[in-house]
């Protein structure tokens, strides 16, 4: 059951089956939707009602039983990793079908981690796997042992240096607007520059850029040139 | 002759398991949910019987195991409304077609242990010639799938089988020891022990299908330990029109993937089919 207490669907448009059939197909056949998971899950509970099973669902719009109940699964969600699904902040299907299988305190850790954006969808789907298998883990860690095992992301960017620019000038110029522990590298040849930076050093480039309202290419081309 | 479309209702009692069903371990998995929805639904979908109505009882169930179990549960709650299960006749089918057909209806329900499903699908892979297309035509099962069971089949070793059996180890697991140690079993099944050892995630276990395949010579202690440190992954930054940002955004979605694992698999595809990626 999704929810008892507060039905997201009323009444009058739980009565008519063709209801529940087109707001499936629009939810679950397209890449936007416009509905939470918590409201499709709740249509296919109301056009399972008059289906009869998840099968005959399943046959109706043509999408397979699987992604249903992968739908189905937020009833298995705790109430305030619910409310997180509702306000669309974890909106992702594979996410929340992870979630599902674990225990309510670990849904709520492992939620939190995926809004702040410190967890990928493939991360949870590595939790959920490792949780199953080594049970006496705490969830913290579990999270942490997936955190670690990522690979070290490094981000290049390659511009054109102007000539008579040193590379030591704009080693500094970028160290000012990223900070110089987050460059990895900078080496110069043949008239074209390789800039190599940390996760953050490229999260505060993406920032800097936003702030600014250029993309990231024409902001390092503006350093590269001396006139951000 | 048989008529499929009417529905008998059969005593619970005169009601056995069919050899010929596939589902063989674990059958009462998630059966107290199934118990629920038929309690308030009633059993909506009909068990099929082997025969006709006519046979004498015991009539055996080819499709249905678990709502027949479900029903037996109920009953034996003391509640006399269950003791009538509702039941179609297949008529006289021979082996094979019950298998497909208890296949076909139990790969689109709750997952069937690995060990019956490559059971029943490697008996239906031999029968058609070795014809994977036609396994998946028939039984309704995606192509890849069918691919998966027969590799891990033909494959693995008994030892990784039982691992599989026993639940140890995932179908995928042992599709990766395998690609890693590249047809040395000895190695795959090496590789399958520390897997299982060190509780390696899925980060982890990709390294080991990449270490293992760009270093055949690596021995299984070798490749556990690399695939076990991070590696520097270096991202190139590409810039992007708005509509292909839009639609990249669009793919993210829909996959559930990275924006740069979105990438990343497009220029893999795309070097591939062009013919500069081996």
């Amino acid at each position: 059951m999704i929810s008892k207490a507060k039905r997201l669907v009323d009444d009058s448009q739980r009565a008519v089956p063709d209801n529940a059939i087109a707001a499936l197909i629009a939810n679950t056949k397209r890449a936007r939707r416009k509905l939470s998971i918590l409201q499709v899950a709740e249509w296919i509970e109301v056009a399972q009602d008059h289906l009869g099973s998840i099968e005959a669902v399943s046959q109706r719009i043509g999408i397979s039983a699987e992604m249903l109940r992968e739908f189905m699964s937020v009833g298995k969600l705790c109430p305030s990793v619910k409310k997180l699904v509702a306000n669309r902040e974890v909106d992702s299907l594979d996410v929340v079908y992870r979630l599902s299988m674990l225990r309510p305190s670990e849904q709520v850790a492992v939620a939190r981690e995926v809004v702040a954006g410190a967890v990928t969808s493939n991360d949870v789907r590595f939790v959920a796997s490792l949780r199953k298998r080594a049970p006496e883990l705490d969830i913290q860690e579990v999270l942490d042992r997936v955190k670690k095992s990522r690979n070290v992301k490094q981000y290049i960017t390659q511009f054109v240096i102007p000539s008579g620019t040193k590379l030591a000038d704009l080693r500094e110029r970028f160290a000012q607007l990223l900070g110089d522990e987050n460059i990895v590298g900078l080496e110069a040849g043949c008239g074209t520059g390789t800039l190599v930076l940390s996760a953050e050093g490229m999260g505060r480039l993406r920032e800097a850029a936003r702030s600014k309202g250029r993309t990231k290419r024409v902001l390092v081309d503006y350093v590269v040139k001396g006139t951000r | 002759m048989t008529d499929l479309s009417r529905i008998y209702d059969i005593s619970i009692d005169k009601i056995e398991i069919s050899e010929h069903n596939v589902r063989d371990t674990q059958p009462a998995k998630d059966v107290d949910e199934l118990a629920a929805s038929i309690e308030k639904h009633g059993l909506l979908q009909p068990v099929v019987l082997l025969g006709a109505r006519t046979d004498p009882p015991p009539y055996k169930l080819i499709i249905g195991s678990r709502r027949f179990l479900a029903h037996r549960d109920l009953l034996a709650q003391k509640d006399e409304r269950w003791r009538m299960v509702r039941a179609i006749f297949a008529g006289p089918i021979d082996r094979v077609q019950a298998c497909v057909r208890s296949l076909a209806e139990n790969m689109q329900r709750v997952d069937l242990n690995h060990a019956d499903a490559a059971k029943a699908i490697t008996e239906l892979y031999v029968h058609y010639g070795h014809d994977d297309s036609r396994v998946a035509e028939e039984t309704g099962m995606s192509l890849r799938r069918v691919r998966q069971y027969i590799y891990i089949e033909e494959l693995a070793s008994g030892r990784m089988k039982e691992k599989l059996r026993r639940g140890e180890v995932t179908p995928a697991d042992v599709k990766r020891v395998l690609e890693a140690a590249q047809g040395n079993i000895r190695k795959a099944e090496g590789l399958l022990d520390l897997m299982t050892q060190y509780k390696l995630t899925g980060h982890e276990k990709k390294r080991v299908v990449e270490y293992g395949t760009t270093h055949p010579d690596a021995d299984a202690d070798d490749i556990v330990t690399e695939a076990r440190r991070p590696r520097v992954e270096q991202v190139i930054a590409v810039s992007l029109s708005k509509a292909m940002q839009a639609a990249l955004e669009l793919a993210v979605e829909a996959l559930s993937m990275g924006p740069e694992e979105v990438a990343a698999q497009a220029l893999t595809e795309w070097l591939s089919d062009q013919g500069f990626l081996g």
